[in-house]
């Protein structure tokens, strides 16, 4: 695909729907015709480098199609959080996804046997959840956008750049965005046993599924710890490095000893059907937790070369 | 700070500049690029990603007409003012001298 092409593709996606086409023809054929111009006072075709130039001058596909908007809505507290290019694409995830989630979690629990209006609690509090989490994901783009209009590739202009980084310090963003996330997980984990449907609530657990429970929560919690701080005190980037280490060592830890540990539930009330739960739980879990320990193990490896190199950084 | 408020008056002074003078400039028939480059000539500079949608929205307000029309073998949407347009123009022409002649005569007198 020729760059020109490219680049009205990347602003095509968020142009407003029905008018797309045509502005996407209009647009490509005012910068081929600058183009043109340009090879003819040259005498020569354009390099490539001369038409990612003119790419360039012509802007952000973002922002540009943000200007298209003919009723620009947008999500703003005193300052613009997401902006007219975004906030079409926004409201459209947040009702699919939404839409989906909702569907999903009223279905799940008919199938279990709870009653709608049993569930929804638990529905409402994920769908609040993930409302914040898409919000903010989206509010940290636009955040990018606003910050570093002119960082943007025209060889890949659907591909972010990211603004080069002294990774001596952590940006706020990123640790509110981790608080955010951590808590998120730290409500809807909460939130399961009490919600839970009626044939789960009737396993017993086992203590090490208690323990287990408990141990990974906590560590959860503890990794609350280093984002705060480093929202406070953005230099603090080794002791983040360090934190995060310590905390994937005593995570995979538990989940080791938590899988070792097994079987993890019983048929308290021995229905057949309690039973059979019990029996694809005790089966499934180990996997799940297995599962869960290699990515972890992936994250570890991932933080401790981060650790040398925050310590090589601290010694320069 | 100084700089940011100099920089946010000057755009809103262009702001409506920039309509008067694409309203003028549309009075022969031309497609985005070659619009911007007469305006430039004629020493306003103005961005693509801001001329190229504000054509759209005059158009959609009525007051520009457009046609995709082929030309040197490359079809190209063709911008030219609508009779509501030329009316709208002479009106903000004569208020723009209006003001014009306001302000010389104030600078005048100072």
């Amino acid at each position: 695909m020729e760059l020109v092409e490219r680049y009205v593709q990347a602003v095509k996606q968020y142009l407003p729907e029905g008018q797309q086409n045509d502005i996407a023809r209009e647009l490509a054929e005012n910068i081929r015709a600058q183009m043109d111009d340009q090879a003819e006072a040259a005498g020569r075709p354009l390099t490539e480098a001369e038409q990612e130039a003119v790419l360039k001058q012509m802007g952000n596909p973002a922002v540009v199609a943000g200007r298209y908007q003919t009723d620009p809505k947008r999500l703003a507290f005193g300052r613009e959080l997401i902006g007219p290019a975004l906030f079409p694409i926004y409201t459209k995830i947040l009702v699919i996804s939404l839409s989906l989630m909702v569907l999903g979690n009223f279905l799940a629990a008919g199938l279990m046997g709870q009653s709608l209006s049993a569930a929804l609690p638990t529905v409402v509090l994920y769908v609040l959840v993930q409302f914040a989490v898409i919000t903010g994901i989206f509010i940290a783009v636009q955040a990018h956008l606003t910050r570093y209009p002119d960082l943007w590739d025209p060889r890949h202009p659907d591909t972010p750049v990211m603004p080069p980084k002294d990774e001596r310090l952590v940006s706020r963003l990123e640790s509110l965005f981790e608080v955010l996330v951590i808590l998120a997980v730290l409500i809807v984990v909460r939130a399961f046993p009490a919600n839970a449907p009626a044939v789960v609530a009737a396993m017993g657990l086992e203590t090490v599924w208690v323990l287990g429970y408990w141990s990974l929560f906590g560590l959860t919690l503890a990794s609350l710890v280093p984002p705060i701080l480093t929202f406070f005190f953005p230099t603090w980037s080794l002791f983040q490095a360090a934190a995060r280490v310590v905390i994937g060592v005593l995570w995979i830890a538990v989940l080791v000893f938590v899988i070792l540990a097994g079987p993890w539930v019983t048929g308290a009330q021995p229905t057949t059907e309690v039973a059979l739960l019990a029996q694809v739980v005790n089966r499934w879990l180990p996997w799940g937790l297995g599962l869960m320990a290699v990515i972890s193990v992936f994250e570890l490896v991932g933080d401790t070369r981060k650790l040398v190199r925050q310590v090589r950084l601290q010694k320069a | 700070m100084n700089g940011d408020l100099y920089e946010n008056l000057r755009l809103e002074l262009r702001r409506g500049c920039l309509i008067v003078a694409v309203l003028a400039q549309l009075r022969e028939e031309q497609y985005g690029y070659t619009l911007r480059k007469a305006l430039s000539d004629d020493g306003l500079e103005i961005d693509e990603s801001t001329l190229y949608p504000l054509l759209r929205r005059l158009e959609s307000q009525g007051l520009l007409a457009s046609e995709w029309r082929e030309e040197n073998k490359r079809s190209k949407r063709f911008y030219h003012l609508s009779a509501e347009g030329e009316a709208i123009l002479k009106q903000l022409l004569a208020e723009w001298q209006v003001i014009n002649a306001s302000i010389n005569r104030m600078l005048a007198e100072n």
